[in-house]
This record gives C-alpha cells, sequence and structure tokens, in this order.
C-alpha cells in the first residue's frame, strides 16, 4: 500500500475544507476519497486522481454546491433560490449574475407595493403618469401634480398588484434560470 | 466562424453522467474507484473520477443509491453502493425520458426532406 504524503495532505485539507464549508459527515467523504487515491498511487496513477480532483478547497465546494444547488432546484421556493444564490454568488459567476437580475426584480416589486400604500394615502399625487414629452413615470410625484398627466385612477391599485406580482415572479424565475444553469454545469464538469 | 466540438460535446454530457451511475450501479453494485474502471471503456461517456464522488455524495442523500462500507479489499476498506428502490424508479423514468427522446432526434436525423 502506497503512503504518499500527498494523499494525507490532500485528504487532511479536504476535511478541513468540507467541515469549514458546513457539509456533513466529512469524515465519510474523506475515507472514500483517500480510499480512492490509495488505490490510483498502488496502479501508478496518483498524480492523475490528485490533478482531477483539484485543489482540496475547490473540491470540497463541488461537493458542497452539488448538494445545495440540487437542494434548492427541488425545494423551488424564493428563500431557499436566493439564500442559494446569495452563498455561492461568492465563487460563482452564474450565481452571482442571477443574484443582481434576481435582486433588481425583487427590490422592483417592493418600491411597486409601497407605491400601492401611496396610493391609499396621498392618490392625487401618485399612479402612472406622463410627463409633457410623453415619458412615463411610475410612482409618486412632490408637487404641481397639473404637469403631469395621471393614467389609470382608480385602477392602479390592482394593476400596481399584478405588476408587483409580475416582477416577483419573474425574480424567481431568474433565480431558478440561474440554478439550472449551474446545475447543467456541474453535470457538464463530470 | 470557430467550431468547437468539445464544447458541443459536453452539452451532450448534460444529465448524462447521473444516468449513467445509477445504470451501472443498477448492473452491480461497485465502489467509487470501481465505478471509475467500469466507465473507462467509454470514454465519449466523460465521467471521470474527479467529479464521480460529489455526484455519489448526492445520489445518497436523495436516497437514490446507498452505501456501505466493507473491507473486503484486504488493508483498505471500500465505500459499495447499490440502488435503492427509489433510485430504480428514478432510473426507469430517465431511460424512459432518454429513450423518447432518442427517437424523436433520430427521427429528424434520418428525415428526409
Amino acid at each position: 500500500m502506497s503512503t504518499d504524503p500527498r494523499i494525507d495532505k490532500f485528504c487532511d485539507a479536504l476535511e478541513q475544507n468540507l467541515t469549514r464549508l458546513g457539509v456533513e459527515q466529512p469524515g465519510d467523504i474523506v475515507s472514500e476519497i483517500r480510499s480512492h487515491l490509495l488505490s490510483a498511487a498502488d496502479s501508478g496513477a496518483l498524480e492523475a486522481a490528485l490533478d482531477e480532483m483539484g485543489s482540496a478547497g475547490d473540491y470540497a465546494r463541488q461537493f458542497r454546491d452539488e448538494l445545495r444547488i440540487e437542494d434548492a432546484y427541488i425545494r423551488s421556493g424564493p428563500k431557499h433560490t436566493v439564500a442559494t444564490l446569495i452563498l455561492l454568488s461568492a465563487h460563482r459567476l452564474g450565481a452571482a449574475i442571477g443574484l443582481f437580475f434576481t435582486g433588481i426584480l425583487y427590490l422592483t416589486a417592493v418600491s411597486v407595493l409601497v407605491t400601492i400604500g401611496f396610493e391609499i394615502f396621498n392618490p392625487s399625487s401618485t399612479g402612472l403618469f406622463t410627463d409633457d414629452s410623453g415619458v412615463f413615470f411610475l410612482g409618486t410625484i412632490a408637487s404641481d401634480t397639473s404637469a403631469y398627466t395621471e393614467h389609470l385612477g382608480g385602477f392602479y391599485i390592482p394593476v400596481a398588484a399584478a405588476m408587483a406580482m409580475g416582477f416577483y415572479l419573474a425574480g424567481g424565475a431568474i433565480a431558478r434560470l440561474a440554478l439550472r444553469l449551474m446545475r447543467k454545469k456541474s453535470n457538464r464538469q463530470v | 466562424m470557430i467550431m468547437n466540438i468539445d464544447s458541443w460535446k459536453s452539452q451532450l454530457r448534460k444529465g448524462a453522467a447521473e444516468l449513467a451511475v445509477l445504470a451501472l450501479l443498477n448492473h452491480t453494485p461497485s465502489s467509487g474507484i470501481a465505478l471509475v474502471k467500469r466507465v473507462e471503456p467509454y470514454p465519449n461517456i466523460g465521467l471521470s473520477g474527479g467529479a464521480l464522488y460529489p455526484l455519489l455524495n448526492r445520489l445518497e442523500r436523495e436516497g437514490k443509491i446507498a452505501g456501505r462500507w466493507s473491507s473486503e479489499t484486504v488493508g483498505r476498506p471500500e465505500k459499495a453502493y447499490e440502488v435503492t428502490p427509489d433510485g430504480k424508479a428514478w432510473l426507469a423514468a430517465m431511460r424512459e425520458a432518454r429513450t423518447f427522446f432518442d427517437q424523436d432526434m433520430n427521427a429528424i436525423l434520418e428525415a428526409k426532406a
């Protein structure tokens, strides 16, 4: 049996990284990887086996990401998808991009919901307006409402509620799309 | 025009790894290292050892496969995996979907204008 010091070094670093990343039962994973590396060493292929795994830190992240992406994709709720994108965005560009667009859409949904509150208490200065040049403006105007033409009128609240729901659903769809792309990428890496 | 056949081949492998692993384990329960050796004759599947263990770990946590440590190999314990009943049902569904996909794709490729 080989006792190549690179095996101990890799396995120790892998266990530390798995523990740090909160992967369950790191000892079980490390035992299996050690067994794999020992077999590879016996057949003179340790170098190739270590190359396939990359650094211990990156390899530990593969375990965590494989579980996290799949879990979030299956559960599909915004809480899980957004939480997963936040956690993965530090080292995955796809997650960062997905989080960016999801965040914009969710914030827009919240903003539109806030205008509904203003519409209830101050209907004359809140709504969908156009100015003299025909530019649309959604929200609240501070003063001089005569410079704007209001549209929708009493229908603003149901329309704004539908818009907020649309932005919310679009944000969720973007988050799921990002997870789906990362899931496919994980499969491609095999 | 830049033609990258490797990129296209990697697209073909999308989702294939899970199907290949479940199918191989369904035939014969194996350890990770044994699985790596069993896929060596099929290089076009592109299943490498490095990414196999995270996949096995996920499939086990999802209940599609079950792992059990054994010490049949003298001096070195190995974790052998077998497909669970849930995994067999999942595999059957994947195979069916794959069959229908292949049928349609073959029909398109062999269709005469």
